[in-house]
């Protein structure tokens, strides 16, 4: 191996020395070990290395990158509800629920609850990047920074919702009004997504008592409490809906 | 998993900021890579390799949003800049984390991929020529010349700080 092929390979040398057990690295620091002029210039070399590699690792993650790592990954389950082999029998799942909505609520408007649902869904699985405003486990502190934010907060929802595990909040856009989407665990370990928004965005508000949707794998609960509609989704059983409910 | 998490995020995060050179970008592709782990990880037979599986992910994600994005031009190096000071270490030693992130994003891409896995320290040269596709030789030849480059930057970057003159911010998830 002559000088310059051992300077050649040792540039590749990582500065913390994890590289020297490799043969042809080896080979190259014994060449440089025996020749004066290359054994200074790998000493620069590793300096100037060490010292970029140290200012490097001085770069930090947001803070809070890794809580959403982990958030995220927990809701992440639902993505893959929208595996390439799922795309088609679902966009079937949403068109025939739109149609039925649309006659179970009779309305034909963008606004109906079913509108709000299906729209819920598409930003879900499709607009949405999967991270949360507010990363929070409880759902108190979520309605009260919705609130803040003049969102619709989630109010006065069922005690089987409120004592679900949270993961936390997204607010959002729904026909030019505030919608607030809140995930929480399902008892079977899926994810439940809660969509509310103002009952004054939605055409033919549902009753109190939640109205059912059913196809495939693919479920949704509608009610109104107060000035707030409700949405409820998720891929797990219609009776993980229902628990909560 | 949260063990994983905790001991990769960072480094993935850094490896992606010096891709997009965009905070919000390179903590989505982070998120991203360890959602691709958590769906598609039981696949990998060899632990070992759950390090080399990350960066790699990462890198194609990066590709795949890079492809469905608008192109922005990286302003290119100038070569025909001045000579590289001797003094190139003490230059480096002024500077601090940031200033020095910025340098590594104006080296051309094609060198900045395998330099910043180099700087990373987490994956020898020959998983990153893994990782990139390219022979061994070919990655040695683009950390000398990356190298090269880094260090005009950091030269040059150095001058700046000294002339009080402000330097222009790195052009954002580039190519």
């Amino acid at each position: 191996m002559t000088p310059e092929e051992a300077k050649f390979i040792l540039e590749a040398r990582r500065p913390d020395g994890s590289d020297d057990a490799d043969p042809q690295m080896a080979e190259a620091l014994a060449v440089a070990t025996n020749h004066p002029e290359i054994r200074q210039w790998l000493a620069d070399q590793n300096e100037f290395d060490m010292l970029v590699a140290g200012k490097l690792s001085g770069v930090s993650a947001p803070a809070r990158l890794r809580e959403r790592i982990v958030a995220g990954r927990r809701v992440g389950r639902s993505r893959s509800w929208w595996s390439m082999r799922r795309v088609l029998p679902l966009a079937a799942a949403i068109a025939l629920l739109l149609s039925i909505g649309a006659v179970w609520f009779r309305s034909s408007g963008d606004n109906s609850v079913a509108a709000f649902g299906a729209h819920a869904e598409k930003f879900i699985h499709e607009k949405w990047d999967h991270q949360f405003d507010l990363p929070e486990s409880d759902l108190g502190r979520i309605g009260d920074w919705v609130a803040k934010q003049d969102g619709p907060a989630p109010v006065d929802v069922p005690s089987g919702v409120a004592g679900s595990k949270m993961y936390g909040c997204k607010l959002y856009e729904w026909n030019g009004h505030k919608a607030t989407l809140v995930c929480f665990s399902a008892a079977d370990g899926g994810t439940i997504h809660l969509v509310v928004t103002r009952r004054e965005g939605v055409s033919n508000p549902p009753g109190a008592s939640p109205v059912h949707f059913s196809h495939g794998d693919f479920h949704m609960a509608a009610w109104s409490r107060g000035n707030r509609v409700y949405v409820a989704l998720t891929s797990s059983p219609r009776a993980e809906l229902e628990k909560v409910l | 998993m949260d063990d994983l998490v905790e001991r990769f995020y960072e480094p993935l995060y850094r490896f992606a900021y010096s891709l997009a050179g965009a905070e919000h970008h390179a903590e989505d592709l982070t998120q991203e890579t360890f959602y691709l782990w958590a769906e598609k990880g039981s696949q990998l037979r060899d632990a070992s390799k759950v390090k080399s599986w990350l960066f790699t992910t990462l890198y194609r994600e990066f590709l795949g949003s890079r492809r469905r994005e608008t192109r922005h031009p990286i302003q290119p190096l100038d070569e025909s800049m001045d000579q590289i000071p001797a003094s190139v270490t003490d230059s480096a030693r002024a500077l601090d984390a940031t200033s020095i992130m910025s340098a590594l994003l104006r080296v051309e891409e094609t060198y900045r991929v395998p330099l910043t896995l180099f700087y990373l320290q987490e994956l020898s040269y020959r998983e990153i020529a893994e990782l990139i596709d390219a022979p061994i030789g070919t990655v040695m030849s683009r950390l000398s010349r990356g190298k090269e480059q880094l260090r005009r930057l950091v030269a040059d970057g150095a001058a700046a700080h000294e002339s009080n003159i402000i330097s222009l911010p790195p052009r954002a998830a580039s190519a």
